[in-house]
């Protein structure tokens, strides 16, 4: 027999391939086409909804992307004037919610024994209706819902027992306005139109009133020129992106602060009523009003309140006061919950509504007068479960059609004539917006200086909305549990700032358990020592320590909502270290990996280009385009939208906590941030930070170490990964020196309904593949696609990968390299262009534009 | 041993060829493409203009069966899953591997036949998977018209 080794490996495959087909499968796979298709559904084609986000009073556009009938991704919606393309994490999140395995599935009903029993509607509704009549008049609460759900609460209840809560309501900032100018209004923060902003402790970039339009806002402001001050007890995120910070009492420092001479000048104060005041008549004296700030919209949130105590009959609509204002239903009689969740106030309920989340929702919202926002809902329910405005409709027993008619009824009135026309016209542009006449603020007293609390001796205590969970409302989304935290860097769990001397005092390190009382009340946390909080000051991010929120928040943190700000003190507990953080060193080592410069702004002339680098081996020859990628670390805020925008459109797995903690996090974009001191003497800590993703090297190491060519280089400039020929030796990532590169070391599950997320243009990798960012090479092909059938070649900026889709700042351009005009050949031909380890000559398509510390 | 292995081989590729399930409606692809000469495009209309060339719906069916053929045991299947309104589970023939996008617009688009592919289908009573559809397969058509065979045109 002249056996060779073809033959052999010949037999071996037959021998195996008869081998499988004896096994065979459960069952075949089915293809059941619909009975009566849904109108405009091209299967294998998306079609995109636009919406409203409500998962915090901002109201930001959305477009939901629809395959299918079912929403995977969603993202800004570019025409809407509050937002204007750009989405934060949060925002990215709301599938999450939409798709979140705890979700109500029926209504509940507490029986004898006091245990909460599923219900049918008709019985949930009967106990309900019984139930509030006996307890007396009924009380609303809701979050910020102005709109057509807020005229149908009042028509109900009456506006006077109609109760706005919002843990976050910034009353302190509305009282200071009402005293300084008569108005009781939060102000239209013009950011764009700014020099010099000063933030007096308001994180204008994290969660303060509309992060996402004023980071857009401020990044439009940076790009002619304009600084950014930040006053205030914590380098925050927001302090951290500013030019200067100045630490210490924000309340002392706006009080004292000198505003320049200078047009543009813009003050911001955070929710204190010292602060607010003192901003007040400090923009009044730089001439900011009416200019940077205006008067001439109301925000949803004037109404608002952030205390809560209520009696009696009591309907909660789709808010959790028994969270975040513990104790304040305890004199409720009875309590009617309306929630997509089981959360802590569903606990304390009656009766239990189970409702859509606001991407099944009709609705509208208006979250600054004149912008009217519209809600539709972008797929079917995934449960049984009801519009709010309905199951509202029924418990009142209101001579209402369907909250669906009734909002269109209102909308109506909006715009009479030539109704149908306007409607569809709203629908399709995500809502209406007009212009509102210009109201004038002036000052109409000089106000006594509010009392602020004397100064005690011992810890102050800061809670600050966190920039993943919020109040807390976010924090059932798994992606933002695994979102590290941009300054502590600390996944799944909550923490308490401290510097320092005051940790050495208590003995305390990074990572152990302590106490921290106030005179509220008392919670155990993991300590974080960190030099970016003043000393004598502490501070804790709220949204976290749910009991009942379901498996990604409960049980995770704790919930700093009980703690009054103020006096504190602190205890140490353990010397366990269970604080799980994310990424290694604080400092560069000198390696410039995020660099930033103090250099002012070259004006005028065009910088002097950078030349290539010559090569003893031919370059690579690339057919029509070279992919490549600038970020402008000067825009980016770290807000983190980019890499839960990643998640979601690239299926990538969550890893949790334990994994986390093993360096098995699978995000494909990461942020990463360095700790250093300013180059001048006594100047407070700094922070810098870089996006770290794929650099899609031209000279790529990770190639050259691949046994079976799994990772290869295309013809775009493209480093490919194939997972189907990956073998998972791992020799890519260990030579990778970006670490840009993730393994898959399990098959990761997503509980029903979660899987519905998944993006279908994606592969879903499966254990022992690795993976890493592609450019998002789904959204390439398909632009290539949208060319090819309009005959033409891409033009700069049809592709847009997913991070650069949802950049509040815009700070990622993405482009082809190979088109000089090209915004991304123009940003990385710029005087602050650098790349990261350009001395390993690696060639990366990713350019960084390097911060600027604008000094004056 | 060339021989016992041509055997071999022969016999392993009508096994997996062979595959042709049957259907909850005896659908024959022959009266509908062959012997009316229907386009295939009529009912897998997708192929135009998505990735998916999709099967038609019910309601699709019933367009022509509310009279045409109304009355043979098949069609009456068809009518009373149309009075149920309940959809037909049709065992999938032609499947694509997980890793793999394959988008029939730009295919049909350039004017490469259906039967390329899917085999002679419009010969088939009962529809059977004809040839493998393997990699292979897609490269060498790829190459002999010189369009790029770059790894991520399929695999992403």
């Amino acid at each position: 027999m002249d056996k060779n080794r073809r033959d052999f490996l010949k037999i071996l495959g037959i021998g195996s391939a008869a081998g499988m087909a004896g096994c065979s499968k459960s069952a075949p796979d089915a293809l059941v086409p619909y009975v009566v298709p849904p109108e405009e559904m091209v299967r294998g084609n998306a079609l995109w909804f636009r919406t409203t986000c409500r998962e915090c009073p901002a109201g930001c556009g959305l477009e939901a992307r629809v395959r299918e009938g079912r929403v995977h991704k969603v993202e800004g919606n570019p025409e809407h004037p509050v937002n204007g393309g750009g989405v934060c994490a949060r925002g990215q999140a709301a599938v999450q919610g939409l798709y979140n395995p705890d979700r109500l599935r029926t209504p509940l009903v507490r029986d004898k024994g006091g245990k909460l029993q599923p219900a049918s509607w008709e019985e949930a509704e009967k106990a309900a209706q019984e139930g509030l009549a006996r307890a007396g008049a009924v009380t609303v609460v809701s979050g910020a819902v102005r709109g057509a759900l807020e005229d149908l609460i009042r028509t109900w209840v009456g506006p006077a027992r109609h109760i706005t809560y919002e843990p976050v309501a910034y009353e302190a900032i509305r009282e200071a306005n009402r005293r300084v100018f008569g108005i009781g209004s939060l102000p239209v923060l013009r950011f764009a139109e700014a020099k010099l902003i000063v933030l007096f402790g308001a994180d204008v970039l994290e969660t303060y009133i509309s992060p996402v339009g004023y980071a857009r806002g401020i990044a439009e402001a940076r790009r002619k020129g304009a600084r950014l001050v930040y006053a205030g007890p914590r380098l925050s995120l927001t302090a951290a992106r500013a030019d200067e910070w100045i630490p210490g009492d924000e309340r002392q420092i706006a009080r004292t602060y000198q505003p320049p001479a200078q047009e543009g000048f813009l003050a911001v104060a955070g929710n204190d009523p010292v602060t607010a005041q003192a901003v007040n008549l400090l923009n009044q004296r730089a001439g900011a009003i009416n200019r940077t700030v205006r008067f001439d919209r109301e925000s949803a949130l004037d109404g608002a309140t952030s205390r809560l105590e209520v009696s009696g009959a009591v309907v909660v609509v789709d808010t959790n006061p028994a969270y975040s204002a513990p104790h304040s239903l305890d004199q409720a009689r009875f309590v009617v919950c309306l929630s997509p969740f089981q959360t802590e106030t569903t606990e304390a309920a009656h009766v239990v509504f189970p409702i859509h989340t606001p991407l099944e929702s009709w609705g509208d919202y208006e979250p600054w007068t004149g912008i009217h926002c519209l809600q539709q809902p972008a797929m079917t329910p995934v449960f049984d479960t009801r519009e709010a405005g309905d199951v509202i409709i029924r418990l009142g027993n209101l001579k209402a059609p369907v909250f669906r008619e009734y909002l269109k009824e209102r909308w109506r009135k909006l715009h009479p004539q030539d109704f149908d026309a306007f409607w569809a016209e709203s629908l399709m542009r995500g809502g209406w917006w007009r212009e509102v006449p210009e109201r004038k603020a002036a000052q109409v007293l000089r106000p006594p200086e509010p009392v602020a609390a004397p100064a005690e001796p011992g810890l102050r205590l800061i809670t600050y909305p966190s920039l993943s969970h919020f109040d807390g409302r976010s924090a059932n989304r798994a992606w933002l549990q695994e979102l590290p935290d941009p300054v502590t860097q600390v996944v799944w769990d909550s923490w308490v700032e401290i510097h320092p001397e005051d940790a050495a005092r208590h003995g305390i390190r990074t990572g152990n358990r302590v106490r921290v009382t106030t005179g509220s009340g008392s919670i155990e946390t993991a300590a974080y020592v960190y030099r970016g909080i003043q000393p004598g000051n502490i501070a804790i991010p709220l949204g976290q320590g749910h009991t009942h929120y379901g498996r990604y928040a409960s049980g995770v943190g704790a919930n700093a909502f009980g703690l009054a700000q103020g006096p504190a003190a602190i205890q140490l507990l353990s010397r366990t270290r269970d604080l799980v953080a994310v990424g290694g060193s604080d400092l560069q080592h000198g390696r410039e990996i995020a660099r930033a410069t103090t250099r002012p702004p070259s004006g005028g002339s065009p910088p002097p280009e950078k030349q290539e680098e010559l090569s003893l081996y031919p370059p690579h020859s690339h057919d029509q385009y070279r992919w490549g990628m600038a970020i402008d670390l000067d825009a980016c805020t770290a807000c983190g939208a980019c890499i839960v925008a990643c998640y979601a459109e690239n299926n990538i797995p969550v890893a949790g906590k334990e994994r986390v903690a093993a360096g098995r996090i699978m995000s494909w974009i990461r942020l990463e941030r360095f700790f250093g001191q300013g180059s001048r003497p006594a100047e407070p800590l700094q922070m810098d930070w870089t996006l770290m993703l794929c650099q899609q090297c031209d000279n790529a190491p990770c190639e050259a170490v691949c046994p079976v060519y799994a990772a290869y280089h295309n013809k775009e400039g493209l480093n490919g990964q194939i997972y189907n020929r990956c073998v998972g030796t791992r020799y890519c990532a260990n030579n990778c020196p970006y670490r840009a590169r993730r393994f898959n070391w399990f098959q990761y599950e997503r509980p029903a309904p979660e899987d519905w997320q998944l993006n279908p243009d994606v592969t879903v990798r499966t254990k022992g593949v690795m993976e890493k960012c592609t450019f998002c090479i789904q959204r390439i092909v398909e632009a290539k696609d949208r060319a090819r059938r309009e005959n033409r070649r891409l033009a700069d900026g049809d592709v847009t990968p997913a991070c650069a889709q949802s950049c509040p700042a815009q700070a990622i351009v993405f482009g082809n390299l190979d088109d000089p005009a090209s915004r991304v050949a123009r940003a990385a031909r710029q005087e602050r262009a650098y790349r990261v380890f350009e001395e390993l000559n690696t060639r990366p398509a990713v350019t960084y534009l390097e911060r600027e510390r604008r000094r004056v | 041993m060339r021989y016992w292995l041509g055997i071999l081989m022969a016999a392993a590729a009508a096994f997996a060829q062979a595959f042709s399930p049957d259907q909850p409606i005896a659908f024959s692809h022959k009266i509908h493409a062959g012997d009316y000469r229907i386009q295939c495009l009529y009912c897998h209309s997708g192929a135009r203009r998505s990735p998916v060339s999709g099967i038609p719906s019910v309601q699709f069916c019933m367009g022509c069966h509310r009279q045409v053929a109304a009355s043979k045991p098949e069609i009456v299947k068809l009518r009373q899953y149309w009075e149920r309104k309940t959809p037909i589970r049709w065992t999938k023939v032609v499947k694509e591997p997980d890793f793999v996008f394959f988008n029939h617009y730009p295919h049909v688009k350039k004017g490469i036949r259906c039967q390329e592919c899917h085999g002679p289908v419009e010969t088939m009573v009962k529809v059977r998977l004809d040839h493998n559809l393997n990699m292979d397969r897609c490269v060498s058509c790829h190459r002999s018209r010189q369009v790029s065979v770059d790894c991520y045109v399929c695999h992403r």
